[in-house]
């Protein structure tokens, strides 16, 4: 379980990123964090590893506070950086060595996504491309079974099929007792992978939900005419018409579209909040600051 | 390893150091080492004595012990001062207290038998490099005990403080920590010896080397008084060097701990 509670953050003689953010993260999930640049994707994942200390406000990370990067805490949490650092020596031994800090560190494991990304593990890692080191850092990340994982632009780097094996990877890397974070811009990456969305805008949490409560309340659909009465969410001109994002009044099935998504809760937050606000407290929900 | 404190998880640290650093450990080791023996050895292929090699054995002293081996000291906490590295290193699984001393130790295994080494070297050189010169010439000599054990406290001194400033700084480190220690140092030299004047009545000349005593010349005479330690600070003078040593890594401990990135 990992909590923000009235978080607060800011970087030196900068404007402030978070503004009492709160939230609240359960087990069994895999989280899409999706904000625009400079809008705090990376610095929430920091804080949540320990790496950036809040101003203000509590976090709480599986009864650990971060910011004392405690021994326990680290070895139950992994943030992947966008750029990963990966020491000198040949990928095998890097596996060893930095494994063994991991109590749920399987070799095994890292030795099959590397196998599933096309990666021979006697190769050296200063010798590999960078989209091969992001491929052998996520293996490793995966493979270290940490109860937190934390993934800051996974994808970028990777070709098209390895963004396929990192989809299948994950979704074989997830259980009940995982969290995963996975922020990026690349939002087609998520789809089908992610049950809960995360979107920071303005210094605050603008939604938390699952994707089912969202394609509950909201209907993304194509219409031929773009009409007042239709209270559009959030409109994009098609060649078909236009691709509409409005309040799914009838309950109609539709298919969740991120992108779509994203600009509808940054063009009008507040009637997605309003929205949101029905549902339940427990669960997933939006949470208004 | 369920435990803040493991000796399990500090020689993994360990290993880990070496083998990501150890090319750059053997090339200042060697480098180093290498300085020391051109430094010191020259006299033993002499049979008369020879100024030059007598000051450049001295010189060896500020130049290769106290400043050149500091340079080992200057990468101890260098991977946690940011960037992606830092952000990899911050984030293994041990805790700041075994990250610190992991850095500590493996500074240590070098810095000490290295210290214990060049003095046996200086000792030993000069020793062997007087029994091959006649009697009733000019003779090396090696430098006292009281200069050895002062240059030892500054020694450390220097190792600590470029030790904090491997975290303190994350570019050009080195470069500027030995610059804040070179003007601290004049600073409290200044001091001291302005202290020491006022105390002294402000005589003709006064030497006054800080955690030592004063060379006092108190008119044209020119006749030099030495003046000692008072019984009361006799230990202070060797326990205060230790404790800002100490100071230092504790310094270092809570900047890693403080650290963000």
């Amino acid at each position: 379980m990992i909590t923000f509670d009235q978080v607060c953050f800011r970087y030196k003689q900068r404007k402030p990123i978070f503004e009492k953010l709160s939230l609240s993260l359960t087990p069994g999930h895999i989280y899409g964090l999706l904000g625009k640049n400079g809008e705090g994707k990376s610095t929430l994942l920091r804080i949540t590893a320990g790496l950036l200390f809040p101003n203000k406000g509590q976090i709480n990370v599986w009864e650990f506070t971060p910011a004392k990067r405690e021994a326990e805490f680290l070895q139950q949490i992994f943030y992947l950086p966008e750029e990963p650092y990966l020491p000198s020596g040949t990928i095998k031994n890097y596996a060893k060595t930095y494994g063994v800090l991991y109590p749920n560190f399987k070799l095994e494991q890292f030795e099959e996504a590397m196998a599933q990304f096309g990666i021979v593990g006697e190769g050296q890692l200063d010798s590999l491309s960078y989209g091969q080191r992001k491929k052998a850092a996520i293996a490793f990340a995966l493979a270290c079974n940490t109860s937190v994982l934390l993934l800051d632009e996974p994808t970028n780097g990777l070709d098209i099929p390895s963004k396929i094996q990192f989809r299948k990877l994950i979704l074989s890397a997830f259980d009940e007792d995982r969290v995963i974070i996975i922020a990026t811009h690349q939002v087609r990456d998520l789809e089908n992978l992610i049950d809960s969305v995360i979107i920071v805008n303005q210094n605050k949490l603008a939604l938390q939900a699952s994707t089912d409560d969202i394609e509950q309340l909201l209907s993304f659909h194509t219409c031929s005419e773009l009409t007042p009465d239709a209270e559009a969410l959030y409109a994009q001109t098609v060649p078909s018409g236009y691709k509409v994002v409005t309040r799914n009044v009838g309950g109609l099935d539709s298919q969740l579209d991120l992108e779509y998504l994203f600009n509808a809760v940054i063009e009008n937050p507040i009637r997605i909040q309003q929205i949101f606000d029905q549902l339940p407290a427990e669960g997933d929900h939006l949470k208004s600051n | 390893m369920n435990q803040s404190f493991s000796f399990k998880r500090i020689s993994i640290l360990i290993g880990l150091d070496f083998s990501q650093k150890w090319k750059q450990y053997v090339w200042v080791g060697s480098l180093l080492i290498g300085c020391v023996l051109l430094t010191q050895l020259p006299p033993l292929f002499y049979e008369a004595y020879n100024n030059i090699w007598q000051l450049i054995q001295y010189a060896a002293i500020p130049l290769v012990l106290l400043f050149g081996s500091s340079f080992y000291t200057s990468t101890a906490l260098s991977d946690y001062t940011g960037g992606q590295k830092g952000i990899f290193a911050l984030m293994i699984p041990a805790s700041t207290g075994e990250k610190t001393l992991c850095s500590l130790l493996v500074n240590l295994v070098f810095v000490i038998p290295f210290l214990l080494s060049f003095w046996l070297l200086h000792y030993q050189t000069t020793l062997m490099a007087n029994e091959r010169i006649s009697v009733g010439v000019n003779r090396y000599s090696a430098v006292s005990r009281e200069v050895a054990i002062y240059a030892s406290y500054c020694y450390f001194l220097i190792h600590s403080a470029v030790f904090v400033g491997s975290i303190y700084f994350a570019k050009l480190a080195y470069v500027k920590t030995l610059t804040y220690l070179l003007v601290g140092a004049l600073a409290i030299s200044i001091l001291n010896t302005a202290y020491a004047k006022f105390l002294a009545d402000y005589p003709l000349m006064l030497g006054a080397i800080p955690f030592a005593g004063w060379s006092v010349v108190r008119d044209s005479s020119l006749t030099v008084y030495r003046v000692s330690a008072a019984d009361l600070t006799y230990p202070w003078p060797y326990i205060l060097p230790l404790v800002v040593v100490l100071g230092f890594f504790v310094v270092s401990y809570k900047r890693l701990q403080e650290k963000q990135i």
